[in-house]
């Protein structure tokens, strides 16, 4: 029913619902990166920061975020134009850019495991998973959902050009990213500070 | 509905030279953090560059990505408020526990 | 999509509605469940404080009383009443048809229950939360209370935070983009102005408490010390992110009942609210300050000097916009026509009971004063002035002067006069004395006391009060159901109203608005009745329209499944061994649930 309904404020009532969510989010990740930064020198024992972050794959995966984001934006423009086939090849890279990124989380977690930093292992590990795993946990979704997009459109092919949904999906994954790059800076760029 | 570069590939050659900058900026996050030291980077003059390079990139895909640019103040001021409200009660936070 | 005239009848229309109407009634049927409940647990805890060295119940269970009463009030009772009223009247009074997310709404609704249930689930198992209802670590944490209790807390408060937040974007959409023609923002009731405050609250405050309360739950059952000074955690930093949500959260409380009161006020004294857009900024300026100021409940922790000014200072400031809202509240009623109904007694009695409460509130903003109240009967006094007086009082208010509209049927004056009094007498027997009882030293959740701490006198008369109260309790719920059946008829505009409410049928048809209504001004109803003189007008013939043209959205189960999936998935910390299962199961129904909610025809 809030589709095609005319509204006082000229946005779509969904447009409008997920930048309130955006809005809420900002409080939800403010309260995890106070968190971390309270927690980030307070470990008692266990590898701390500047002893295993890898700068160098962490700014791989920020790359690969945005360039999924450069996509997320194109796949809505061929939305509009209509053009097909180009929407759909970039909502798969959208789709292969998130994929990726856990990909790089996948390893990051695992390694710090093996180097000796679990989640229960001291509270700086603790705050930098929850930070960053509840930052991965946000990718997934927004992985499941450009994927289920992707496949509803493989299916109705040219019958199927919803750009208000695809514009809804590439607000949530923008702003994924836009995390991301405070994240990138504020937990690993600011790691000797 | 939104307005939209739809009908122009001129919105499609911003956003790659969007893309060209924010991936320049990446690279320059990288370079001085790896070369802090070699050029003589100190903490504060890390902190703000830092800070400066993430705004920059938060303020090309908040407003252009997202087009927050051109929606109505209504959006626009719901987001901008929260995130100010946001950064300042976490400002208080650090401020209290650090 | 079903037509205007597709009505359906049954439990199955209940439990599938997305209609505000039957959503909001739900909401305030849940409530008054609920409302029994903390009400008993009140009861339980002052007939225990009757006299000294009782032993009526024993402390563990004082305990959880003082952790549920305070829980089952805020979340269970206050938020879901006026959340009955903002799913009821904001569509009707922005002249809409429902609200932008119907399934959404519904959704809510029944998160909330379900996770009242499970907040209360602890009851049927002996592990009732009895850690406050502000849950300090470290208490909380595994080590000092290692049964289920506070993850059924925990849990359970982040089931109904859910809820609010769903409702909260759900309400912020719907009050930006479905105003009818004409009705600019500030052109708007002002119940709807704090509702929008309230859902911009709720929306920026809850995200604070889901990550506390995920902390919380990750200490106890990951390993986790973020909140285990052992380990490197601080429990100051629980206080902090507590209170960060929780000071919103009493303006969340108390804006909808102020919104309420303007509503009540303005049509019983037959005159326009007093300053509408300095009462509009005023309760802007509450809701941005309620930021600003969570510190003032943990004066007594050792901030530093800085921050205590600070605090100090913002609280006051907070206060001057409330106090605005009073004077205006006086000087709307000031020389009107004044009707007192039950409903009118209701409002005006918040006007009073607040201001009480607001005293004794800028009282502890002094931090050296604040010193001697923390943790005493003081600030019990105060919150209960502020959120009983005030809040419940306004709701109570709320209820009479719009159960004709829902029912059409009014409520009976005399039992609600009789209601009205014995909260009156019995609410002020209660809470009056504590302020003494608090600055003769008497501490907060002591579950007794001593023959020779010169408390016994106070104890026993606000005890007093409490049964009176519960007896006006009884007399409500007689009323309600007697006036369910026999209440005088009630038409449209049942009291002479000024909102858009009043302009259509009672109950209302399931469309609302036969024509979507266009408005020209604030109180647009009113001035198509009388001029502006007060002569009355010949008001407009109303339009014909076919109902078949209208289209509503259809009703469905998904929401009430995707609720179970949510409940089912976070009752998975407390069921031994199989837990992850039952987690991963309730995880799987929500997946399931989002495919079949999204492929669903509107």
């Amino acid at each position: 029913m809030s589709a095609h309904m005319e509204t006082v404020t000229g946005v779509d009532n969904r447009k409008f619902a997920m930048w309130s969510l955006i809005a809420s989010e900002c409080f939800l990740f403010g309260t995890l990166i106070v968190n971390y930064f309270v927690k980030r020198n307070r470990g008692l024992e266990g590898p701390t920061g500047p002893e295993i972050f890898d700068i160098n794959l962490t700014t791989l995966s920020t790359f690969d975020l945005l360039m999924s984001s450069v996509a997320m934006v194109l796949a809505l423009h061929y939305c509009r134009t209509k053009e097909l086939r180009k929407m759909q090849a970039w909502l798969g890279v959208v789709v292969l850019g998130g994929a990726i990124f856990l990909g790089f989380q996948w390893y990051e977690f695992n390694h710090f495991v093996n180097l000796g930093l679990k989640l229960d292992t001291s509270v700086f590990g603790s705050a930098f998973y929850m930070l960053t795993g509840c930052h991965g946990l946000h990718v997934a979704v927004g992985v499941l959902w450009i994927t289920s997009i992707l496949i509803t459109s493989l299916r109705k092919g040219e019958a199927w050009f919803n750009d208000t949904v695809i514009e809804v999906a590439g607000l949530y994954w923008h702003f994924v990213d836009v995390v991301w790059i405070i994240l990138f800076t504020v937990v690993y760029l600011f790691v000797y500070i | 509905m939104s307005d939209s570069h739809a009908s122009h590939g001129g919105g499609v050659k911003l956003y790659w030279i969007f893309c060209v900058i924010l991936s320049v900026i990446t690279f320059l996050e990288w370079a001085v953090f790896e070369y802090r030291e070699p050029w003589g980077i100190g903490k504060v003059s890390l902190v703000v560059s830092l800070s400066i390079f993430s705004l920059i990139k938060f303020v090309m895909v908040v407003g252009w990505y997202m087009h927050l640019k051109d929606d109505p103040k209504m959006l626009k001021n719901t987001f901008i408020f929260s995130l100010l409200l946001a950064s300042g009660v976490a400002a208080g936070l650090l401020a209290l526990m650090l | 999509m079903s037509s205007a005239n597709s009505q359906q009848t049954g439990l199955w229309s209940w439990i599938t509605t997305v209609d505000h109407k039957k959503i909001g009634i739900m909401y305030a049927l849940a409530a008054f469940f609920f409302l029994v409940v903390g009400g008993a647990e009140a009861i339980l805890m002052r007939t225990q404080l009757l006299v000294p060295n009782n032993d009526f119940i024993t402390a563990r269970t004082f305990n959880s009383m003082v952790t549920m009463h305070g829980t089952t009030m805020i979340f269970l009772v206050v938020m879901p009443l006026s959340a009955a009223f903002f799913n009821y009247l904001t569509p009707l009074m922005i002249g809409a048809r429902d609200v932008a997310f119907p399934r959404l709404n519904a959704l809510s609704f029944w998160i909330f229950l379900f996770g009242g249930i499970l907040l209360n689930f602890g009851f049927f198992i002996d592990q009732v939360p009895r850690g406050g209802w502000f849950g300090y670590a470290n208490l909380t944490s595994l080590q000092y209370t290692p049964d289920l209790s506070v993850d059924f807390w925990a849990m359970g408060l982040q089931v109904v935070g859910l809820a609010s937040l769903i409702a909260s974007v759900n309400f912020f959409v719907t009050i930006l983009n479905m105003r009818c023609k004409g009705m600019t923002l500030l052109k708007m009731p002002m119940f709807m102005w704090t509702n929008l405050v309230t859902q911009v609250l709720l929306m920026l405050s809850l995200p604070v408490i889901t990550i506390a309360l995920l902390m919380v739950t990750f200490d106890r059952h990951f390993g986790t010390g973020f909140f285990i000074p052992g380990e490197g955690g601080s429990v100051i930093l629980w206080q902090h992110l507590f209170w960060v949500f929780g000071h919103p959260e009493v303006y969340i409380l108390i804006l909808p009942a102020m919104g309420i009161v303007s509503e009540i006020l303005t049509t019983f004294s037959k005159k326009p609210l007093f300053g509408y857009s300095v009462m509009v900024y005023s309760s802007c300026a509450i809701g941005f300050l309620g930021f600003a100021v969570w510190a003032h409940h943990m004066f007594t922790t050792g901030l530093g000097p800085w921050a205590t000014t600070f605090f100090s200072a913002a609280t006051m400031l907070i206060a001057v916009p409330t106090g605005v809202k009073i004077f205006n509240w006086i000087s709307t009623v000031w020389g009107g026509r004044i009707r007192f109904t039950t409903a009118n007694l209701f409002a005006l009695s918040f006007v009073a009971m607040f201001t009480f409460g607001g005293l004794s509130g800028i009282m502890h903003s002094s931090a050296p004063i604040d010193s001697q109240h923390q943790d005493t009967y003081f600030v019990v006094a105060h919150f209960h002035y502020v959120l009983y007086g005030g809040a419940v009082m306004a709701l109570f208010g709320g209820i009479y002067y719009w159960f004709p509209k829902v029912t059409g049927r009014f409520m009976d004056e005399t039992m609600g006069k009789i209601q009205f009094w014995l909260y009156m007498i019995g609410f002020n027997v209660t809470f009056f004395p504590m302020h003494f009882l608090g600055v003769q030293g008497m501490p907060r959740r002591n579950y007794t006391y001593a023959v020779d701490q010169g408390w016994d006198l106070w104890n026993w008369v606000a005890s007093v009060g409490a049964y009176a109260t519960a007896v006006g309790g009884i007399v409500f719920a007689i009323n309600f159901f007697w006036s369910l059946k026999k209440g005088a008829k009630a038409e449209g505009d049942a009291w002479n109203g000024r909102t858009l409410e009043w302009t259509i049928p009672s109950p209302p048809h399931e469309y609302n608005f036969g024509i979507e209504p266009t408005v020209t001004r604030t109180d647009d109803f009113w001035y198509q009745k009388y001029s502006e003189d007060g002569k009355k007008l010949q008001p407009p013939k109303p339009e014909k329209y076919d109902p078949n043209d209208i289209h509503l959205p259809g009703p469905s189960y998904w929401p009430i499944i995707l609720a179970a999936g949510i409940t089912v998935a976070a009752s998975g910390f407390f069921v031994q061994g199989i837990g992850l299962y039952v987690s991963l199961l309730g995880i799987a129904v929500v997946v399931v649930s989002v495919y079949g909610w999204s492929f669903e025809e509107a």
